[in-house]
């Protein structure tokens, strides 16, 4: 705790470049100012005293306000953490008089009672030198002890380790203790004259919090920007894109080429040759084919492929290998589970003069592929003439 | 410094910051906004590209798919068909016109027939399906011919054509 000892008009102590600092304001007798009747506002006592500007360090004493003086302007500006006590706030109780020694400075209180028994102290500043200070001290308290008769008067010294000891030696003969100052406290009944705290970190710490505000709004904004960017190439991109499309200069008036395309769109999935060998492979087991067809135009036959995907189909005989019908539908029942893209194969009544006329439903089920023409058809070709019932070498069913 | 030194200064930095800062978050916002209006408008301009490349496909696969009616030759459809340079035996019928919503579209029916090899005529019908300029609505194979091995194959179809303006893109 640094100390600095002030009055009104000047600061006798001052120690520089300290974290917080107490005042010891020494007020002069003539300054002081006695209010009655008033609020204990500073404001008010401002205004009453005509302040000026200037802070008025005041207390409330026995419903009076005593103001002791004025903050002097030189303390007002210091950043660090300030209390103003009056010297006698460190008197200890029941001591007459006291002695601080700050240096070669000394603050010096006297204890007064006036008529009515009320005490007020007298207090004020002694400059001494280096080689006087001993030898002064110990004659003003010899004089106050033939005047208190009380040994209880108090002799701090702040700081000087080699100061205290020699003021020690020489109070030794008037048995007078002499202690730190450090020891002293303000009486627990009075407040300080004056406060103020030393508010430079809450205000580094909220700079500090408002710079990174900055930066991290800053920062959004520089990444919004980054990102605006962005977009605005891709958006200059996609435009781009769109104004090299080329639409097509022959048909450029049909603005919904989709139902257009939609009417065009094939009649059947199957490939034609898929469908015409299949049929024929399936067919020959039975005889010599004359013709295998199948047509869209026929009844029902858009109709099915287009809620089904089966197409019907007809193979036309000249010939059949085996007269009995039976023995035709036994080959017809022996083909189909080879053939699972012929869904049914039924004969139908003809009445232009062929043998057979069979009328088959080919579909390729999900997951197969009707064959292709090489893999499955050979020519029709018609049996050899020795052996008319025998299906003929090499099909592949 | 002195107190009311440091508190002004600290008073002016804090205002300077403050007002720093609200004129960041501001912009951020207004660049925030902006790229709220930047991904509505890119999302615009996808659709509109996806329907422009759309389109442009639909039109030029519609330009492949049809004759062009102002030059609907028998030659001009051979050539279409792609059997231009074949003895194949071809009718074509009578146009027909027909409306699909806001556009004239016509329809000629085609039969092919060709006397030709097994695999020959598995492959022209195969031709005809596959470039799709003809809409097969059926087909027969014959008996071989026992001296020459040939069938006779007849693919029926259905031919469109389209009013063109103008050439290639």
């Amino acid at each position: 705790m640094a100390i600095i000892v002030c009055s009104y008009r000047e600061i006798h102590v001052w120690p520089k470049n300290a974290p917080s600092y107490t005042a010891l304001f020494v007020p002069s007798q003539d300054q002081q100012i006695t209010l009655r009747d008033l609020t204990a506002s500073t404001s008010e006592i401002a205004t009453r005293v005509r302040a000026e500007g200037r802070i008025p360090l005041w207390r409330e004493r026995r419903n009076l306000i005593i103001v002791y003086g004025f903050l002097n302007a030189q303390l007002k500006e210091i950043r660090q953490s300030l209390r103003i006590w009056l010297a006698e706030d460190f008197a200890p109780a029941g001591c007459p008089a006291f002695f601080y020694v700050f240096g070669n400075t000394v603050v010096h209180g006297i204890k007064e009672i006036d008529d009515e028994r009320r005490e007020t102290w007298q207090s004020t500043v002694l400059t001494f030198t280096a080689e006087t200070l001993a030898d002064g001290l110990t004659a003003a308290a010899a004089d106050l002890l033939l005047r208190f008769q009380s040994k209880d008067i108090c002799v701090a010294v702040d700081g000087d380790f080699e100061k205290a000891e020699l003021i020690k030696t020489a109070m030794k003969p008037l048995e007078i203790n002499v202690i730190p100052y450090a020891k002293l406290a303000p009486a627990r009944n009075v407040e300080p004259l004056y406060a103020h705290r030393d508010f430079t970190i809450p205000m580094v710490l909220s700079l500090l919090v408002l710079a990174l505000l900055v930066l991290g709004s800053l920062g959004f904004a520089a990444l919004n920007m980054v990102n605006a960017r962005r977009l605005t190439d891709k958006l200059q991109d996609i435009r781009h894109q769109i104004e090299s499309i080329q639409i097509n200069q022959n048909l450029g008036y049909i603005h919904e080429p989709k139902p257009v395309l939609d009417t065009m769109k094939k009649a059947f999935e199957q490939q034609p040759s898929a469908i015409l060998d299949a049929a024929g492979a399936f067919g020959h087991a039975l005889g010599e084919i004359k013709q295998v067809e199948f047509s869209m135009d026929d009844s029902g036959a858009a109709d099915m492929v287009a809620t089904t995907g089966i197409l019907p189909i007809t193979v036309k005989y000249t010939k059949t290998y085996d007269k009995l019908l039976v023995k035709q539908e036994s080959t017809t029942k022996d083909l189909l589970p080879k053939a699972p893209w012929i869904r049914t194969a039924a004969s139908v009544p003809d009445y232009t003069g062929l043998k057979l006329v069979l009328k088959m439903q080919i579909q390729s089920p999900p997951g197969v592929k009707i064959p292709s023409a090489t893999q499955v058809f050979q020519p029709v070709l018609p049996p050899p003439a020795e052996d008319e019932t025998a299906p003929p070498a090499g099909e592949t069913q | 410094m002195t107190r009311s030194g440091a508190r002004n200064l600290w008073i002016v930095l804090l205002i300077a910051l403050l007002i720093g800062a609200i004129a960041a978050v501001t912009f951020a916002r207004s660049l925030g906004d902006s790229i709220d209006q930047q991904n509505a408008n890119i999302i615009a301009s996808k659709q509109e590209l996806e329907n422009a490349s759309r389109l442009s496909t639909q039109l030029a696969e519609l330009d492949r798919l049809t004759i062009n009616e102002n030059t609907a030759t028998r030659l001009e459809i051979l050539r279409h068909l792609g059997i231009e340079q074949n003895d194949y035996d071809i009718s074509i019928g009578a146009k027909v016109p027909r409306t699909v919503g806001s556009v004239m579209l016509s329809q000629r029916q085609i039969k092919v027939v060709a006397n030709v090899s097994y695999h020959e005529a598995m492959a022209l019908a195969d031709k005809l399906y596959d470039n799709r300029k003809m809409n097969i609505t059926g087909a027969s194979i014959g008996q071989p011919n026992l001296s020459n091995a040939e069938v006779q194959v007849t693919i029926q179809g259905t031919l469109y054509g389209l009013e063109k303006r103008g050439g290639q893109p």
